[in-house]
Formats: structure tokens, sequence, C-alpha cells
């Protein structure tokens, strides 16, 4: 034990000091007269007074050895409950080893001991027993940044982990911001067992309807040298693209590229799926979901007349004139049956390609238009037909615009695309009726029809416009369609009112038939009042817009789920609700009931929301079992059914054969000059190799403050007093 | 519009030219060229008929991107004119029946035109066109 001289001086008492020592200086001149004993005290007196400014003080030293900071994060996410082939969990076989090395791995360094589940919390040995996996992932920045606040840095960081968290957040990107090296310990199966990995896929996230775009991904083979693998790319149960691989050493990485096409708008969901044999004869296969959002470049568009009119010519440069559309039309302008008195040359006719309208280019369009077109008349096949009843199946739309060729005259009836529209065919063939008529809004609140500011707004529009000529009768009104415009006084057999507008979805697209061929007198109208200027050319892009899926008419919609949600809870779901005019529609204006049905249930049950701003709310479902589980909101709004959806997702705990992501652990060490190894190869003196040794350092125990005697004082006054004596008797006061 | 009187410089033809000044001031009155698709919605036609031939080309007014007047100098209506047996009430000079014959098909392309705008303009048509144009040329 040693003592060492120290002094508490501040920089007030440093300046004092050095204040006294100028004094004395400075009074040394004056002095020099008097005798060197007197000299000699009040030189004393200044050194002594400076010296107690410095505030002298003794520390008693005590040496020991000072050891390297080590944290240890121990992954408690979701996947460290899973039973490894031991019959283990992964985190209680991570405690385990720290409980079974403690003592080796205390004598080299101070150990911090942190649980990670989301962030990092600091944790004791006493505590570990009760440690359990938490439902929230390992997340790397989080839990470094913990690490970080609860004391000084570390030299070296362990990561018990399986590296299977499903945060978003690279963990070598995480943790790298510790600023130490990270060891890594790869807590999973001790055996290598065969297995299959399909990891790193690559898609874009958005696609263009139609255009095709790259899939990719890595299939890591474990253990399956000489056994062929089969990588799939499934689009629900048509198979998009299949590839072979043979690996040829125990770890073999493949990389397999698919080209897949978007068919519809909206989310696309694949399944990349590989299988193998491995060489004791299991079938060991893996699959991995990925989805795309499907967007629209330009809605493409074949319009097709049966003769031309003031409703193509107008419709034709409407359409034409919308720089997000790419029409195709034809207009038949002469019929097979009629005689030409010039010579074919001097006739801008072109010949019909039906064959290419209605087969090869078909699927390429969106939206079909088929205006007073007599379908008879041209002999065509009844492939066309049903050609067309399979494009509006597979996610096309259909629009059927009226006249006196059109749908039961034009030879529509009982065809395959009959069966598809809103609305049965008249039985006789004569359907079409001259004459003017006004027609009468049946769905005021349908988007579609709400072309006004506000729904009195659309009202007034409705009722100025002018009449329009002629119209097509139809029968009856099948189950699903919405009548959005019907005849004032004209009934269906059956006594309803004769629809003029009605739409119907069918499979995944969309039909809608106007039974007039006269729209083009709205756009007229515009030219005698201001309020009608745009309403034809509303009218027609919001239709368009419906046919062609732009404009979703749902007033109570999920967001989209992903098809697998990550096995954490609470499950979160989000929920819109729209007026009339798709405005937020808040809680306080609508009665609004979540229904939920688990995997198994019988019936659903009623569950709780909260709404996190206006028309926008929120569902958190707890609980949660293994399988589909089914989501169905239904909204009232005074007193009437508003609107409903439904959602559905797949919910899995975290499964006991979770792989061991020792590529993902290696990287973290990899990338922070740290080491990897596998928790069962791990010994605590390879790890603690990496540690700087422990640093000899003397430390003061305990600290006397000289300053503080009153002998100082003493010493300080006897030497004044004897100063005072001496002079005194020598006479030099 | 047709002017029936078959003569240049007509009262109709002041009337037709200051109203529409008057109607449509920011667009004017031209000659429609020969690649006009009014000249190709139905016939080809090459050459202006009418029961009159006063002038070479037919006018018209272009206003939002299309011809929204068409106007004939010639008498096209005339052309048309027949008698309650069914024969023509005047005759086409100079040029006679073929002059007749032009004078109809222009009439029925003003038709089209109004019923199928620009169609005939589509790409898709222009391949046909072209050929037929060449095979029409003597």
């Amino acid at each position: 034990m040693t003592e060492r001289l120290v002094f508490d001086a501040g920089v007030v008492d440093w300046a004092l000091a050095a204040a006294a020592l100028l004094v004395l200086a400075a009074s040394l001149r004056f002095l020099r007269a008097l005798p060197w004993p007197l000299r000699l005290l009040r030189a004393c007196s200044l050194a002594l007074l400076a010296a107690l400014l410095l505030r002298p003080a003794v520390d008693t030293l005590r040496e020991r050895s000072s050891k390297p900071r080590l944290a240890v994060l121990i992954d408690s996410g979701p996947s460290m409950r899973a039973l490894d082939d031991q019959g283990l969990a992964r985190l209680a076989r991570a405690v385990r080893w720290l409980k079974r090395h403690r003592s080796a791995l205390e004598a080299r360094a101070e150990l911090s001991l942190f649980a990670a589940a989301g962030g990092a919390r600091r944790v004791g040995f006493d505590e570990l027993d009760r440690l359990e996996s938490a439902s929230a992932s390992l997340e790397a920045g989080a839990a470094a940044a913990d690490v970080l606040d609860s004391g000084p840095p570390p030299a070296r960081v362990l990561l018990l982990s399986d590296g299977a968290s499903d945060s978003p957040e690279p963990l070598e990107g995480g943790l790298a911001r510790l600023g130490a090296p990270v060891d890594t310990a790869g807590v999973g199966p001790r055996r290598v067992r065969p297995a299959l990995a399909v990891s790193a896929v690559q898609a874009p996230d958005f696609v263009f309807l139609h255009g095709r775009f790259p899939v990719s991904a890595s299939v890591e083979a474990t253990e399956l040298a000489g056994a062929r693998v089969q990588v799939r790319l499934h689009k629900g149960d048509k198979l998009v693209g299949s590839a072979e691989f043979e690996a040829d050493k125990p770890f073999t990485v493949f990389q397999a590229s698919f080209t897949a096409e978007a068919g519809s708008l909206g989310r696309e969901s694949y399944r990349l799926s590989a299988s193998a044999v491995s060489p004791d004869g299991k079938t060991i296969e893996t699959a991995r979901g990925l989805r795309v959002e499907v967007i629209r470049q330009k809605t493409r568009i074949m319009y097709l007349a049966g003769r031309p009119s003031f409703e193509y010519s107008h419709l034709r440069e409407h359409l034409k004139s919308d720089p997000n559309h790419e029409l195709v039309s034809f207009v038949i302008l002469r019929n097979p049956e009629n005689f030409s008195p010039v010579p074919d040359s001097d006739l801008s006719l072109i010949p019909f390609p039906a064959q290419e309208i209605f087969v090869q280019s078909l699927f390429q369009f969106d939206l079909f238009i088929l205006e007073n077109f007599a379908y008879t008349r041209f002999s065509l096949p009844v492939s066309y037909l049903q050609s067309l009843r399979k494009f509006v199946q597979e996610g096309g739309a259909l629009l059927l615009i009226g006249g006196s060729n059109a749908f039961t005259k034009g030879g529509y009836q009982g065809t395959a695309l009959e069966d598809i529209l809103p609305a049965a065919l008249w039985p006789d063939a004569d359907d079409y009726r001259p004459g003017l008529f006004q027609p009468v809004v049946a769905a005021p609140s349908n988007p579609l029809m709400s072309l006004g500011e506000t729904p009195e707004a659309s009202a007034e529009l409705w009722k100025a416009l002018p009449p329009l000529d002629g119209w097509v009768r139809l029968a009856s009104l099948r189950p699903g369609a919405s009548v959005l415009l019907r005849h004032p006084s004209e009934k269906t057999p059956a006594g309803d009112p004769l629809p003029v507008v009605a739409l119907r979805e069918f499979g995944k697209g969309k039909v809608m038939i106007v039974g007039t061929e006269s729209s083009w007198r709205w756009k007229l109208a515009g030219g005698g009042d201001w309020r009608l200027a745009s309403f034809y050319s509303r009218f027609w892009n919001r239709a368009v817009e419906y046919l062609t899926g732009s404009l979703d008419l749902k007033k109570v919609k999920f967001s989209p789920l992903p098809d697998r949600m990550p096995p954490r809870e609470p499950a979160v779901a989000a929920l819109r609700t729209f007026d009339e005019h798709f405005r937020p529609l808040p809680g306080s204006e609508t009665d609004l009931r979540v229904l939920w049905t688990p995997p198994g249930a019988k019936a659903p049950r009623s569950t709780a929301f909260f709404e996190r701003e206006p028309g926008l709310f929120q569902v958190e479902l707890a609980d949660l079992a293994e399988g589909r589980h089914r989501l169905r909101a239904v909204a009232r709004r005074r007193g009437q059914p508003w609107g409903e959806d439904e959602t559905e997702f797949l919910w899995q705990k975290v499964k006991g054969d979770a792989p061991l992501d020792r590529k993902r652990l290696k990287a973290v060490a990899e990338r922070t000059g740290g080491r990897y190894a596998d928790l069962d190869r791990l010994e605590p003196s390879a790890l603690l190799e990496g540690l700087a040794p422990p640093k000899r350092e003397r430390l003061a125990s305990s600290r006397r403050a000289l300053w503080g005697s009153p002998a100082w004082l003493w010493t300080l006054c006897a030497l004044l007093f004897a100063e005072w004596f001496l002079r005194r008797r020598g006479g030099w006061l | 519009m047709d002017d029936a009187a078959g003569i240049k410089a007509s009262e109709f033809d002041r009337w037709v030219r200051s109203t529409l000044r008057a109607a449509l001031p920011d667009s004017d009155l031209r000659p429609l060229g020969q690649d006009h698709v009014l000249f190709k919605t139905f016939f080809l036609v090459r050459r202006i008929g009418g029961r009159a031939a006063v002038s070479g080309s037919v006018e018209g007014v272009d206003w939002g991107g299309k011809t929204v007047v068409v106007y004939s100098r010639n008498d096209l209506m005339g052309a048309w004119a027949k008698d309650p047996l069914g024969k023509p009430l005047y005759d086409c000079a100079p040029g006679g029946e073929a002059q007749r014959f032009d004078a109809k098909k222009l009439t029925l392309n003003i038709l089209m035109y109004a019923l199928t705008g620009s169609y005939k303009a589509d790409a898709v048509h222009q391949p046909y066109i072209l050929e037929k144009m060449r095979q029409g040329v003597p």
C-alpha cells in the first residue's frame, strides 16, 4: 500500500496560490533591508499560505487489475423458444452455456448480460433462469443503443443467437454501431442436417400490369451433395417456371432466375419453392412467398363499334384525348351484306381483324368496349365470345353499349357472354326502343354517380341533363348486379324498373352495360349549361376507372396484409372507412363491427379496435392460434348497410425446426471483426483470447485532506507571531 | 355548310366568312389539305366534286383538335337533288356524272367524319390506305 500527495485545488485556488507567490516575490524588495530571519519567516508564511490554498491531500493507493468489459447479448426473440435436437429450448441452451462458463468468463472480463428482444435489457445471472423468449425479435440497432447507454463501451461483445430475427434491419449493420468486435455463437441444432433454404429472394416491389419482371432467389443446399434440387416459382396454383440444379458440395448455393408476368392489378402473390431428395431418401422441401404490387402504366382499351355513330365519335375522341389511355378502336363501316359501287382501291376500308381482336390480342387489353355490335352479322365463331367471357373472368373489363344492333338483336342471347351481363336479355329480338327519355339515378350514393361536389349538387346535375335517345329493353337483373340509372317508366317483364346503366362483377373482372348509345347528348349539353361542361368526361372517366380497377368503390376496406403475418403478437390490421365522396368517414358517424374468425372456429366473434385517426381503425389480435385467420368488417351508417370488407392471413408460431442462420451470424462477426462458432463448439478460452489482458492499475482507496487540519493555522500563526516578536525586539516595527 | 350558288364570291359565301369570323374568332377558315382524314373516312377522295366546280378544295375550321366546320362552295347537295322520278335535278358541270359521283363520295365522307372522327387517321389503317392510294394512282 502506498500513498500519494495530491492537490484538490480548483482553478480559483490555483489562481489565489499564484497570487500569494507573486505577493511574496514583490515583497522581497521591501524586505531586503530586514535581517534574514525576518525575511525567512515572511517567506515561510506566504509559502505556507499558498500551499494551503492548493488544498493538499494524501491518497492511500491500492493496486488492482482492471478487466475489459464484455457485453453478452442473449437473443430472447420468439425463435429462441424453439426446441432443438436435444429437446431443449435455444434460449435455455444459451443460458446453460453462460452459467457453465460463468467463472471462466468473469475471471477474464467484466461481464454485462443483456436479454435482447426488440432492444436490450440488462439482466443478472440470478435472472437468467427466469428468462423467457419474448414476442419481439432482436432489433440490432435498438439493442446496440441500449448497450451503449448502460455503461462504458464494451471492449468486446458476445451474441448468443440463432440468427433467425425477422427484424427488417440487418443484424450486422445494427451491431456494428457498438464499435467493438462482436463474437457470435450460433444456438441451434448440433448436428448439421440435410436442409434447403430459400434466401435472398429478389423481385421488384412494383411492376406494370401485363409487364414481365424478373424473380431471382438464392437457394442454399446443406448436406445434399449429389442431390438434384428442383426450384419452382408458382403464382397460385399456376407454375410460372422451374429450374433444376445439382448440389456438388456439402454446402451449395444456387441462383435461380425466373420471369413472371403481372396479370392483374393489385397485389400478386408468388411462391418460390425448392425440393430435393436427401441421401437418406427423405424429401426435403422449403418455400418462401413473395408479393409484388401491380400497377397500371396505361389503360389499354379496345373499342369495337358495330357502326359509325355520334356515340362512337364522341366517346372515341374522349378516350383518345386522355394520355393515360392507349386506345385501339375499330368501327364497322360496311357490313358484309352491303354492296360497294366502287372498286376496293377507292375505299379506305380494311379487313375486320376479328381473330386478332378476339383471340390474339384480347388479353393485352384492360377494357373491351362493344358498342352496338351485332355478333351474328359477321358469323363469328362461338369461341370468340367464350374468349371474351374468359377475358372478364380473368380480370378484364367489358363495357357493352346499347343500340339497335346490340343485345338480343346483336345475337348475344343464349351465348357465353349473356351469362356474365348484369341483366338477362330481352327474349324478343326487337329489344330496342327509339325515343327520348330522362333517366333516373337509381344509386345516387354510388361514386360512379356522385359527379357533383355534394350529393345535392350531383342530383341537380343529373336533373339538368338533356334526355337520352333510345334504350334497350332488358329482362331481369342478375344477382349481385347494381343498377345505377333506370328508365323513368319502362319496366322489365318482372315489373322492376328497366336498367339503363348497370354493372356487375364476374370472376375477377367487371361488366357494365349502358342501354343507350346517346350519352353524347350529355356532352353537347355543356354548350347550354356551364355546370354540365365536364359532366360527360367525368362520367366516362369514372366508368373507365371503375371498370379497370382504378376506382375502388369499397367504402370499408382493410389495408393489404402480408400473406403470412410475422410470428409475433399482437397481429395488427388496419381498416379504413369512407363516405360517399370517398373522404375518411370518422367512427362517430358509422357503426363499425370487426368480426374475427380464428382457425377452426365455427362462428366469428367481435373483436376490439380503436380509431387511430378519423376513418382509420387499428385492429390488434392476441392469443393467436396457428392457421388461417379471417377478419370481416361491417359498417352501417344512418341505420343502413354502408359497406363491408374481408381479409385473411396465415399466422404460425416459430417452428422448432427453424434453421440456424449461420450465414447471418458469420456476417455479423466478419463485419465487426469478431469470430463465429456454434455454441456447442465455443470454448470460453477461444472467446477470451480476443480480449485485451487485464490492466494493473492503482486506485485511491482513501484520501486524507491535509489542509483541513488546524495545525496549519497554528503554524501560520506561530510564524507570524515569531516575526512580530523579532521585529518588536529589534525595533523593526 | 354548302354554298348552293355555284358561283365565286356569292352573297352566301360572304355571309359564311363573316359569320365564322364572329363565331370562332380564334380559328380561320382554311382549305383542308389532301392528307386530311376527311378525304379517307370511307372513300379515298381524290377530287372534289359538286354540282359546280367553284373550288378545287374544301375549306374547314379546326377547333379543339378536330375540324368542326366543313364548307364546300361546289353545291354538294345540288349534286344529290333528284326529281320525283329519281332523275338528277341539275347537271354537274363541267365534269358530268363523274363529278356528281365525286360529290356523293365527299358528302358521305363528311358524314362519316362526323360519326367516326379521326378514326381513319389511326396508325392501324395507314399501311392499308397508303397501299390503296398507290393502287389508285393512274
